[in-house]
C-alpha cells in the first residue's frame, strides 16, 4: 500500500477595494475533490462580512463549488478555505507509456468508451484555448512523428520547464496561448494552457487541474506561513492507465505532494475564485495567501 | 363576396399577371411547378384562396396600394418596430408587413401540424436529456463533439431542471414549403421571438381587410396566449402559491423589443431588464417602487450565456448574478432555460429521425432540409466536394458566423472557407439549397412572387405542445431572392389557418361575443385581440424612472410649443418696424425663449444681434433641431424614447397621437422652406401633445406609473412656469412694452382668457404673478401643480428609503410659498439708487428691476429641482452596473 501525506490547506483570498461595494456575488472552487486517490476529509469556506448565502453545488466536471452573497457595504472582502486530505498518490512512471507512439495510443483511444462521454470535450478548442494562431507550430515542433508516448510526453513538459521563463509579472490572469508564445515567460496557470493545448492538438484528451502544491523550506528553516500557493498542472488521458497528471511548471509526474481541487477545460472552468461585484469605484488590491501544512501520521485516520 | 363567380379560371387582372409572372419565375429556376401558394401547378388560384383572389381583383393596383400604405400607416400608429435603432438617440425601424395573409388550408394544416408538435416535444425530450442525464451521447446516439463543441451547450446550466413534465416551454421552427411539401429549416428554441409580432400583423391585417377577414373562417391566435399564460404560472416552483412572472428584455434598444413589450402586455406580465431584479439570499426580487417583490417564473429574451454574469459570461450587464444559483436552488423557474440555445444546432439534424425513435417511439414526421454534419468523416467529405452547391452553416450562431450560399462564392472564398472546415470540422454543417414556394406580396405595379418562410410557434400543455394555428410569415424583400432574413429587406405576412368546420366558427362566435369588441379609441377591435390583462403591479423602478421623463420630455414639449408659437407670431407682427413698441417687446419674448428653453447663446449671447436679424431661422432651430437639449424636437425625442421604453405601459393610441411628431418635425427641417410650414407644424405637434396628456387622463389606468408620470408633469410644468416670470417679469419696462410682455406670458401659459375675465384692465405684474404661481384653481398655476404633485406622491407604494421623503420637502415649499408677500415681490427697485421705489412704482417708466422676484422664483426653481432630486432618489433605484471581481491568477510554485 501506498503512503498517505495528510494535509491541512489553508487558502485566504483578501480583496481590499478603492471604494464601497454594495453587494458581491461569490463563485469559488476551493474544495478538494474525492479521487481514487484523494480524500478530503473536511472542507469549508468562511466569507468576511459575512455571506447572507453560502452554498455548495457539483458541477458538471463534477468538482464542488461554493456559491456566496455578501449584501453588507464593504471595502474588504476576505474568503477563507480550509480543508483537511489525505493523499495516496504514487507517481505514475512514463516509461511504461512506451510502447506506444503517441500517433498508437491516440488512434487506441478513438476506441476508448470515455470518449463517447463528456470526456471527449477534453479533445476540443475551449474558451481559452482555441486550436488556432501560434499553437499548432509550437504543436507540430513538439511532437515528433513516430516517437513514443512517453517520452513525448517528458519531451513537452521539459521543454516547456527549459524554454519558458517562470515569471509572474509576465502575464495576467487574462493571458492567452499567443502571449505566452511571443513572451516565453508565464506561470504555472499558462504552462499548463499551453501544454493541454498542445496535447489537443495531438489528439490526446486533455483537462486543466487547479490544485495545490506542497512545498519544503530550505533545509534547517521553518516554513513560512503563506508561502505556498495555488497551483496549476494538467491530466491527460492514455490507453491502459486512464489518466495520469503532470506538472510542466515543475518538470514532473503529479505525486502525493499535490492535491487536486477541481478540473475543467481551462481556466475559466475552474478559477479558485470569481465573483461579481456592485461598486462605482475602479481600484482594488489582492492578497493571496496559501498554505499547505503537512499534519504529523498521528494525526489522521 | 361570392365564391361562385371567382372560380379558377376567371379570376382577371391582377391574379393573371400575378400567374404571369409566376410562370416567368418557374421558367427561371428548374423546379416542379407546384411552387406557389396562390397558384396551383396547373395554374389555377387554389381553392382556399379564392377569396382572397377576388379581392384583390376587386381592389385592383391602386386598392391594393392603398392598403399597403394603409398598413404603414398604422404601422406607424402603433410604433411597431423592427432591429435595433443605428444610434440610441433614435427610435428603431418600422416593421415591414405584407395587407395580404398567407393563407393556410384546414387539411394542409391538419397534416403539417402534428410534425411541428412532434418536434416540439423531440426538442424537450433532447433539452432534458442533454442537461440531464446525457443517455444520448452515452448510447452513441449524438456525436459528443456535436453537443460538448457547441457554445450554446452551457456547461453551469447542467442538472438544472424546470418542475413539471416540459423541459422547454417554447420552441419554433422554422419552415419552407418546396416541392416536396412542408419542411423544416430549423429551430428557434433560444428565446424564439415573433409570437408578438404575429399577433400585431393579425390585429392590422383584420383592419385593413376588413370584408375578408370578417367573410373567412379563421383559426383565432388568442388562445395561444392563454396557454402561454398558463404555462408560465404552472412551471413556477411549487412554493408559489400565486406566481409571479416577469419578461426578462435586454432593453429597449434590443432588436425585438417591439415583439417583446407586446407579449408583455398581451400576457400582463411586467417586461423588466436585468438590472430591474436581483438576487438575495438565493431568490430572485424585483427591485420595485416601494419594497422588493419575489419572483418565481422568468421568461427571458436574454440569450442564455448572457443571463447571469457569475457563472456564464462574465462582462454581461444584460442578466443577473446569481440567476443560474437561483434556479438551481429551485427558487426560480427559468424559461426556455438557458442552455436551451444547443438545440438550434444544425448539426443535430442528421440524428433527428434516430433522436425520435429513442425518445419518442415513432418516427419523425417533419422532414428537415438535408443537413450534412461536418465532425462526421463521410459527411465532411461529401460536404467538401459539393461546397459550391450547398449552404455552409456554423453549428452556432455569432459573430462573423452568417450562413454562406456556397454558389455565391468565388474559388478564393471557396478555399478559405474549406481551409476553416477542415481546421474544426466540427463546428461546420452544410445544408441543401432547397426550393421555396412563393407567394404573393403587393408592390407599386400589382403583386410579386416572394420566397416564403413560415416561423411556428408552440408552447408547453399538459406535458405535450399547443401550436399557435399559422405563425409569422416572412417573404423576401426582392423578387428572385432566396434570402428571407430582416437583414435582407423581408417582410412579415399574416398567416390564415382557415377553421376546420362551422363547429370551430361556433365557438370563435362564441370568443367573439365575449371580447371587448366595440370601440377602442375609435377603431373597432380586431376579433383576434386577446383581452389585454394589465400589468401587475410590481413596477420596476427602472420603468418608474421613464415614466417620470416621459411626464416631463411631454410638458417640456408642451411648454415648448406655446412658447414657439407665441415668439412666431410676435415675429410675424413685429419684426420689421424697428424701434417700436412692438419691436421691444419682441426682444424681450425672444430672450425669454433663449432663457426658458436654455438654449444659449440664442437671443442673449454671442451672436445674439445676427439672430435678431432673422429671428424665424433660430426659431426654426428651437423646432426642429433633436440633438440640442431644450429644442422642441429634443423635447418630443426624448418623450418618444421615454415611451417606448415603457411602451407595455401604455394605450397603443399612444402611438397614433405622439407616434409620428418625431418625424413630422424632422420633415419640416428638411423642407425647402421650414419658415413657411412652422406655425402649422407647431400647432399640430401641440395637437398631438394635448391628445396626449388627453389620453394619459383619460384612458390611463390610475396606478404607479401613472402617479409618476403625472409627478413628471407637474415638476416640469411649474419649473417652466417659473424660468418664463423670471425671464420676462424680473424687469420692469415702458408701460406699452411691458403689456405686450405680459400679454405673450398669459398666451404661452395658456391662460389669457382667465386672466381677461378677472381682470378687466390693462395687465399688472401682480395679477401675472398671482394667477401664475399662487391660484390654486389655475391649473397652469405652480400652487396648483404643487398640490397635484403632493396627490401624487401620496399615491407611491412607501419607499424602503425613508431617509430623504419627497413630500416633506414639499409641504415646505407650499408652507414658504404661502407666506410669501405679493405686493413685495412686485416693488421696483429704482435703478440709480438701488433702493425699492416707494408706493408710485408704476411712475418708475424706464429701467429698474425686481430683484426680490428674481430672488424668489431663483428659490423656487431650486426648491423645484431639489424635490426632482428626492424623488429620484426615494423611487428610483440608482443602478450601478455589475463588474467582475479581479480575476486571481494561479501562479503556482517552481
Amino acid at each position: 500500500m501506498s503512503e498517505t501525506r495528510s494535509y491541512q490547506v489553508r487558502h485566504r483570498t483578501e480583496y481590499t477595494y478603492g471604494d464601497a461595494v454594495t453587494a458581491s456575488y461569490g463563485w469559488a472552487y476551493l474544495t478538494p475533490r474525492d479521487l481514487p486517490d484523494q480524500v478530503c476529509r473536511s472542507a469549508r469556506v468562511e466569507v468576511s462580512p459575512t455571506a447572507e448565502l453560502i452554498s455548495d453545488s457539483v458541477d458538471f466536471f463534477g468538482n464542488r463549488a461554493s456559491y456566496f452573497e455578501v449584501h453588507e457595504p464593504h471595502e474588504q472582502l476576505v474568503v477563507t478555505a480550509t480543508s483537511l486530505v489525505d493523499v495516496t498518490r504514487t507517481r505514475v512512471d512514463l516509461d511504461q507509456l512506451d510502447v506506444w507512439t503517441w500517433e498508437q495510443a491516440r488512434d487506441l483511444l478513438r476506441a476508448d468508451p470515455r470518449l463517447q462521454r463528456e470526456e471527449a470535450g477534453f479533445l476540443l478548442a475551449s474558451p481559452r484555448l482555441p486550436l488556432a494562431g501560434r499553437l499548432p507550430e509550437f504543436a507540430r515542433s513538439v511532437l515528433r512523428p513516430g516517437e513514443p508516448l512517453g517520452a513525448t510526453l517528458r519531451h513537452l513538459i521539459g521543454l516547456i520547464y527549459r524554454d519558458f521563463t517562470f515569471n509572474s509579472g509576465a502575464t495576467t490572469v487574462t493571458s492567452t496561448l499567443e502571449d505566452l508564445l511571443n513572451l516565453r515567460a508565464g506561470v504555472c496557470q499558462d504552462f499548463a494552457h499551453l501544454a493541454v493545448a498542445t496535447l489537443r492538438y495531438a489528439g490526446l484528451p486533455t483537462r486543466y487541474v487547479s490544485g495545490y502544491l506542497e512545498t519544503l523550506p530550505p533545509p534547517g528553516q521553518p516554513k513560512r506561513q503563506g508561502a505556498d500557493a495555488s497551483h496549476a498542472w494538467i491530466s491527460v488521458l492514455v490507453p491502459e492507465l486512464g489518466w495520469i497528471d503532470l506538472d510542466p511548471t515543475n518538470n514532473t509526474v503529479v505525486d502525493a505532494g499535490y492535491v487536486v481541487t477541481a478540473w475543467g477545460r481551462d481556466y475559466t472552468d475552474v478559477p479558485p475564485l470569481k465573483g461579481v461585484i456592485f461598486t462605482e469605484g475602479a481600484a482594488s488590491t489582492l492578497k493571496v495567501g496559501v498554505d499547505v501544512i503537512r499534519l504529523p501520521p498521528d494525526q489522521h485516520g | 363576396m361570392t365564391l361562385a363567380d371567382s372560380g379558377p379560371g376567371e379570376a382577371s387582372g391582377i391574379v393573371d399577371r400575378y400567374r404571369a409572372a409566376h410562370l416567368v419565375e418557374l421558367a427561371n429556376r428548374p423546379t416542379a411547378a407546384d411552387s406557389d401558394e396562390l397558384i396551383d401547378s396547373a395554374g389555377a388560384v387554389r381553392s382556399d384562396w379564392q377569396d382572397l383572389a377576388a379581392t384583390v381583383d376587386l381592389l385592383g393596383t391602386q386598392g391594393l396600394q392603398a392598403r399597403g400604405a394603409q398598413i404603414r400607416r398604422l404601422l406607424e400608429d402603433d410604433g411597431v418596430t423592427y432591429g435595433a435603432p443605428a444610434d440610441a438617440d433614435q427610435p428603431a425601424a418600422p416593421w415591414q408587413l405584407d395587407p395580404l395573409p398567407l393563407i393556410i388550408g384546414s387539411r394542409e394544416w391538419a397534416e403539417l401540424s402534428p410534425g411541428l408538435i412532434q418536434r416540439a416535444e423531440l426538442l424537450d425530450r433532447l433539452q432534458a436529456d442533454l442537461y440531464g442525464s446525457r443517455d444520448l451521447l452515452h448510447r452513441g446516439l449524438i456525436p459528443p463533439e456535436l453537443i460538448l463543441g457547441h457554445d450554446g451547450f452551457l456547461r453551469p446550466c447542467d442538472g438544472l431542471r424546470l418542475p413539471g413534465p416540459n423541459q422547454l416551454l417554447m420552441a419554433s421552427t422554422d419552415l419552407v414549403r418546396s416541392a416536396d411539401g412542408w419542411c423544416a429549416l430549423g429551430d428557434r428554441t433560444q428565446a424564439p421571438s415573433g409570437a408578438g409580432y404575429a399577433m400585431q400583423n393579425r390585429r392590422l391585417v383584420s383592419r385593413v381587410m376588413p370584408g375578408l377577414y370578417r367573410d373567412t373562417l379563421l383559426e383565432r391566435l388568442r388562445s395561444f396566449f392563454h396557454t402561454l399564460r398558463a404555462a408560465l404560472q404552472e412551471v413556477a416552483p411549487s412554493t408559489a402559491e400565486a406566481p409571479r412572472v416577469v419578461i426578462l428584455t435586454p432593453g429597449a434598444a434590443s432588436e425585438t423589443s417591439f415583439d417583446q413589450a407586446f407579449l408583455s402586455t398581451l400576457l400582463g406580465f411586467p417586461l423588466v431588464e436585468g438590472q430591474d431584479l436581483t438576487v438575495r439570499e438565493g431568490r430572485v426580487w424585483l427591485r420595485s417602487l416601494g419594497r422588493p417583490e419575489p419572483v418565481d417564473v422568468v421568461l427571458r429574451r436574454v440569450d442564455g450565456w448572457f443571463c447571469d454574469p457569475l457563472q456564464l459570461r462574465a462582462d454581461s450587464r444584460l442578466g443577473v448574478p446569481g440567476l443560474l444559483q437561483a434556479a438551481r436552488l429551485g427558487n426560480v423557474s427559468i424559461v426556455n432555460p438557458p442552455g436551451a440555445g444547443v438545440l438550434e444546432n444544425p448539426g443535430l439534424v442528421p440524428y433527428l429521425p434516430a433522436l425520435c425513435e429513442a425518445l419518442l417511439d415513432e418516427p419523425l414526421r417533419l422532414p428537415t432540409v438535408a443537413t450534412w454534419w461536418c465532425g462526421d468523416r463521410a459527411s465532411l467529405s461529401h460536404v467538401l466536394s459539393n461546397l459550391s452547391t450547398l449552404v455552409i452553416r456554423p453549428i452556432a450562431r455569432g459573430v462573423g458566423r452568417a450562413n454562406r450560399f456556397g454558389e455565391q462564392l468565388s474559388r478564393a472564398e471557396l478555399a478559405e472557407l474549406k481551409d476553416r472546415i477542415e481546421a474544426e470540422p466540427h463546428a461546420w454543417c452544410a445544408q441543401e439549397a432547397l426550393e421555396m414556394s412563393t407567394t404573393p406580396v403587393v408592390t407599386g405595379t400589382g403583386l410579386e412572387p416572394r420566397r416564403m418562410v413560415l416561423r411556428s410557434f408552440a408552447v408547453a400543455a399538459a406535458g405535450s405542445f399547443q401550436l399557435m394555428p399559422g405563425g409569422l410569415g416572412r417573404v423576401a424583400g426582392q423578387v428572385g431572392s432566396l434570402d428571407v432574413s430582416s437583414q435582407a429587406g423581408a417582410l412579415a405576412k399574416d398567416v390564415w389557418v382557415i377553421g376546420r368546420s362551422a363547429v370551430e366558427m361556433g365557438r370563435s362566435a362564441v370568443e367573439i361575443g365575449s371580447a371587448p369588441s366595440s370601440i377602442d379609441g375609435g377603431r373597432a377591435r380586431s376579433l383576434d385581440d386577446v383581452a389585454l390583462v394589465p400589468v401587475a403591479s410590481g413596477l420596476s423602478s427602472r420603468v418608474a424612472e421613464d415614466m417620470f421623463w416621459l411626464g416631463r420630455y411631454a410638458e417640456r414639449a408642451e411648454d415648448a410649443v406655446r412658447l414657439l408659437r407665441v415668439a412666431v407670431d410676435l415675429v410675424g407682427d413685429h419684426s420689421l418696424r424697428p424701434g417700436s413698441v412692438g419691436a421691444s417687446s419682441l426682444t424681450v419674448m425672444l430672450r425669454a425663449v433663449t432663457a426658458v428653453t436654455t438654449t444659449y447663446p440664442g437671443f442673449l449671447g454671442a451672436g445674439s444681434e445676427t439672430r435678431f436679424a432673422a429671428p424665424q431661422a433660430e426659431l426654426v432651430r428651437l423646432t426642429v433641431d433633436p440633438t440640442a437639449p431644450g429644442t422642441l424636437a429634443h423635447a418630443v425625442r426624448h418623450a418618444l424614447l421615454s415611451a417606448h421604453a415603457v411602451r407595455e405601459l401604455l394605450s397603443n393610441d399612444t402611438w397614433l397621437v405622439i407616434g409620428s411628431l418625431d418625424r413630422e418635425l424632422l420633415e419640416l427641417g428638411w423642407s425647402t422652406d421650414p419658415e413657411l410650414g412652422l406655425r402649422r407644424t407647431l400647432s399640430r405637434v401641440l395637437e398631438g401633445l394635448l391628445a396626449f396628456s388627453g389620453l394619459a387622463v383619460e384612458s390611463m389606468v390610475r396606478d404607479a406609473g401613472w402617479y409618476v408620470m403625472d409627478a413628471g408633469r407637474r415638476i416640469e410644468r411649474s419649473l417652466q412656469v417659473v424660468a418664463l416670470l423670471a425671464a420676462t417679469l424680473t424687469e420692469h419696462r415702458p408701460a406699452a412694452v411691458d403689456d405686450l410682455v405680459m400679454e405673450s406670458v398669459l398666451i404661452s401659459a395658456e391662460s389669457v382668457i382667465t386672466h381677461r375675465r378677472r381682470n378687466p384692465g390693462r395687465p399688472r405684474p401682480i395679477d401675472l404673478l398671482a394667477l401664475l404661481l399662487f391660484d390654486r384653481d389655475n391649473p397652469r398655476a405652480v400652487l396648483h401643480q404643487l398640490d397635484q404633485l403632493g396627490d401624487d406622491l401620496q399615491r407611491l407604494p412607501e419607499a424602503a428609503d425613508q431617509s430623504i421623503n419627497p413630500l416633506t420637502r414639499l409641504r415646505g415649499v407650499q408652507a414658504w410659498l404661502r407666506e410669501v408677500d405679493l405686493q413685495e415681490l412686485v416693488r421696483v427697485d429704482d435703478p440709480v439708487s438701488g433702493l425699492a421705489a416707494g408706493p408710485g412704482a408704476s411712475l418708475v417708466s424706464q429701467g429698474g428691476s425686481r430683484p426680490r422676484l428674481r430672488a424668489a422664483l431663483d428659490r423656487l426653481a431650486l426648491e423645484l429641482t431639489g424635490l426632482a432630486e428626492s424623488i429620484a432618489g426615494t423611487h428610483f433605484a440608482r443602478v450601478i452596473p455589475p463588474s467582475p471581481m479581479p480575476g486571481v491568477p494561479t501562479v503556482g510554485l517552481r
